[in-house]
């Protein structure tokens, strides 16, 4: 039984305590992640915050057939892709464009010199900043990754190849 | 394969996407293909770099401060399991008792002349026809807002409903039985005013 099993356990019965070490536990690296697949610190302070009050109301029917880590993992990325959503639909509502064709129109703003793969990643469009990070970061594969986001595998290997290529292109400068 | 293999066949092939026979096609060419080495290479140092990112970053603190304070509302309703709990078990203990002490003492004839049955029963019937509109809402409400609700919450708040429910069922098949006693309406009302007063407590302790 890990430290995290036995932690989990405690904040199932409600104990705040245990909550609080899962999140000094976790966060810094749901933040990360949310960091990356929104390009946003505001927006991923928010998402950290949603992750972790959706674990306090779900704990209680968390059964333990999957492990903690990979349930949370999973949560975390449905936060991130929910958040998105939400401000694509906010975007689509001010711009009236999507971001993809902005991009490639050139409208987005790069960098002028070579940057880090952290800024580079920053860049990319959001849909393709999304597959990238869960493929290329975060290690899930095609077929998980179209299963979480409602696409066809198809559109989830393109958009990761765009995301490679428009890196190296940020990359090599 | 002599024409060069495209980007996307490349990361294909990368990714082990690719069924066997084209997988050793390609692994083939790259061999003896310096470009496509070279754009091999590079691949590879993209996912070398993307895998080796730091898993953490620091959160700024008032994250933590804000979970706080969001699960500290949320959770008001269980930090008076206790009260609600005793509560519910006083009305329980409160309607048996009634019930026993009611049921037991025979009711002289002369009461019935003065207060006929059916007025106590209508008198019932009348407050709990008030109570209906309310308590409905509220349950529509709690049941839109179900999947809002941590699960311990709303196990607390089924619990205590459920004594409730019984305390009024008991309650009123000791009026059936006992149709002359006064005391057994105002227990009955005031069970559904426990309900209703739980209900909303539950409701606003969710409007995080």
């Amino acid at each position: 039984v890990t430290t995290t099993t036995l932690t989990v356990e405690r904040a199932r019965r409600g104990d705040p305590h245990a909550f609080e070490e899962l999140y000094r536990e976790h966060s810094g690296q749901v933040y990360a992640t949310a960091c990356r697949m929104t390009a946003d610190e505001a927006l991923a302070k928010d998402v950290t915050q949603e992750v972790f009050i959706r674990l306090w109301k779900k704990i209680g029917s968390f059964r333990g057939e999957s492990e903690f880590t990979t349930w949370f993992r999973r949560l975390t990325i449905n936060v991130c892709l929910n958040a998105l959503n939400s401000e694509r639909r906010r975007e689509k509502r001010v711009f009236g464009a999507d971001d993809l064709d902005a991009f490639d129109r050139g409208t987005t703003t790069r960098p002028e010199h070579a940057i880090d793969l952290e800024r580079a990643i920053k860049t990319l469009p959001t849909n393709a900043r999304a597959v990238f990070v869960l493929h290329d970061v975060e290690g899930y594969k095609h077929v998980e990754i179209a299963e979480m986001t409602g696409v066809a595998v198809g559109t989830v290997k393109a958009q990761l190849h765009r995301a490679r290529k428009l890196l190296q292109g940020q990359l090599n400068k | 394969m002599n024409e060069h293999p495209s980007y996307e066949q490349l990361n294909d092939w990368l990714d082990e996407e690719l069924s066997e026979p084209e997988a050793a096609r390609i692994e083939a060419h790259v061999a003896s293909c310096d470009e496509c080495s070279s754009a091999i290479a590079r691949l590879r140092s993209l996912l070398a770099s993307s895998r080796a990112l730091p898993r953490t970053m620091p959160v700024p603190a008032d994250v933590w401060d804000n979970i706080q304070t969001r699960v500290h509302r949320r959770s008001a309703l269980w930090q008076y399991r206790y009260q609600l709990a005793a509560a519910a078990v006083l009305i329980v203990a409160l309607t048996a008792t009634l019930t026993l002490a009611l049921t037991q003492r025979p009711s002289p004839a002369v009461a019935v002349q003065e207060a006929p049955p059916s007025d106590i029963q209508l008198a019932v019937n009348k407050a709990e026809a008030d109570y209906t509109e309310p308590l409905r809402a509220l349950e529509a409400l709690l049941e839109a807002r179900r999947s809002t609700l941590d699960t311990a919450t709303i196990n607390l708040l089924d619990r205590h409903i459920a004594l409730i429910d019984d305390a009024i069922r008991s309650a009123k098949t000791a009026l059936a039985e006992n149709p002359n006693n006064e005391q057994l309406p105002h227990l009955i009302t005031g069970a559904y005013e426990r309900k209703i007063t739980m209900l909303k407590r539950a409701l606003r302790s969710r409007d995080i």
